[in-house]
């Protein structure tokens, strides 16, 4: 009977073992990157026919400079950044491989392409068990909390048909947005390559814009 | 709401206490994911288990509850697609898609050959399902977790273990959470549906 119970009991340790070890692993480690955190998101307008640019027009005007907007009160300050001018250049060469032809002044384009970029610094707190239901009473029990904080960017590309402003209704004309955000805490080179692959993936998922064959 | 549920399914399994024999068992589960679920997690998850007790009322038909925690999620760099008034739009990036589901059941059995042999069982569960689903995507985290009404049928079978109470426990359970809440991505039904395979050991209060 006894070395009945003891089976009985290792069986439930055998099994406890194995669910406990396959929880603690709920979340695991995907073994994720810098690179893994950027996402790329591109939004259209659904009415707008964007082969229409083949006949009526697919000239556009982009700015020389990336207007930067104040994370804290959505200013634009007169800054520049590092790569500002590669980032134009791939945003210009993607927008002439799709068909399109780059001008030097508003009244020549049919679209504008506006860029614009932000970042912002997030901190992230735990606490830890300190400030928990004991922690006023037994503070040696507690554990230690942890801080730590990152910088992320974004980019904002817009593409503005010139024939839908409308100025008195406040209408911008926007007919596509793509917007990139990644962590900037980052190696200066990894930056620039990710940015720029977040560039390519922009026009890459949002075929539609494509004019030529 | 939740706490009339909570409160019948503590009644449920009280009322059973006067029965004699008592059933206990904890699995190892092996999850998979069908139908909407299947779309947003695809990978079969061995991350699992349950803890379930049954009270006989004779000598085939049995009341009892269970509980567990069944995880599903992936890595995943499948492009999420919205819709929104006249636009649409593509999202893109890693993403670490999870659910988690904690059912908590009550359900009947009815099982069938000799008390000392191998026996078979058929059961039906009902109860509610906690169920969070999570995606990450870049620095982001959306949350949505909702309570749903669900159902659980399963079929399975004792293996007696030695010659004492300890049971080889097998069975496979089907699992449907009704739509409850508003979907992550505002889908229009959020329901959840899984497979799961329970590999275990029950122990009996008696011999069967």
């Amino acid at each position: 009977m006894r070395k009945i119970k003891q089976i009985k009991l290792l069986l439930i340790l055998i099994l406890f073992s194995v669910v406990t070890l396959l929880l603690t692993s709920c979340y695991p480690d995907y073994g994720l990157t810098t690179s893994d955190y950027d996402i790329v998101a591109t939004f259209k307008e659904d009415a707008n026919d964007f082969q229409a640019y083949k006949t009526d027009g697919a000239n556009f005007y982009m700015p020389d400079s990336i207007k930067r907007i104040l994370d804290n009160n959505g200013l634009v300050s007169g800054s520049t950044g590092q790569y500002d001018a590669q980032i134009l250049a791939e945003i210009e060469r993607q927008m002439i491989a799709y068909g399109y032809t780059r001008v030097n002044n508003t009244q020549d384009a049919d679209v504008f392409v506006t860029v614009g970029a932000t970042s912002s610094e997030n901190i992230v707190y735990y606490p830890g068990y300190w400030y928990g239901w004991y922690g006023w009473y037994y503070p040696w029990y507690g554990y230690g909390g942890y801080a730590y904080s990152y910088t992320t960017g974004s980019l904002f590309v817009t593409m503005i048909d010139k024939s839908k402003i409308d100025e008195v209704n406040k209408i911008t004309g926007a007919v596509w947005a793509g917007a990139a955000n990644g962590v900037l805490d980052d190696t200066q080179a990894n930056i620039l390559t990710r940015v720029i692959n977040s560039i390519d993936k922009m026009f890459e998922q949002s075929p539609y814009l494509k004019i030529i064959e | 709401m939740k706490l009339k549920y909570i409160i019948a399914v503590i009644a449920l399994v009280s009322c059973t206490g006067f029965a004699q024999e008592l059933l206990t068992n904890v699995t190892w589960n092996i999850g998979i994911p069908v139908s909407k679920t299947n779309q947003y997690v695809t990978d079969v998850t061995y991350r699992g288990f349950t803890i379930a007790g049954r009270k006989f009322i004779d000598n085939e038909n049995s009341v009892g509850f269970m509980t567990g925690w069944n995880v599903f999620d992936e890595k995943s760099t499948e492009p999420i697609n919205v819709d929104y008034g006249n636009g649409s739009g593509t999202i893109s990036g890693t993403q670490v898609r999870s659910i988690n589901a904690f059912p908590l059941l009550v359900g009947i059995h009815h099982h069938y050959g000799n008390k000392k042999d191998m026996r078979a069982f058929i059961g039906l569960n009902a109860g509610m399902y906690y169920i969070l689903q999570r995606l990450d995507i870049g620095v982001y985290r959306f949350d949505n977790d909702n309570w749903h009404f669900g159902l659980a049928p399963e079929a399975g079978l004792l293996i007696p273990v030695g010659e004492e109470n300890t049971i080889f426990y097998i069975g496979a359970r089907y699992n449907y959470a009704f739509d409850s809440g508003t979907a992550l991505g505002g889908a229009e039904n959020n329901f959840y549906s899984y497979w799961e395979l329970n590999f275990g050991f029950a122990f009996s209060s008696r011999w069967f």
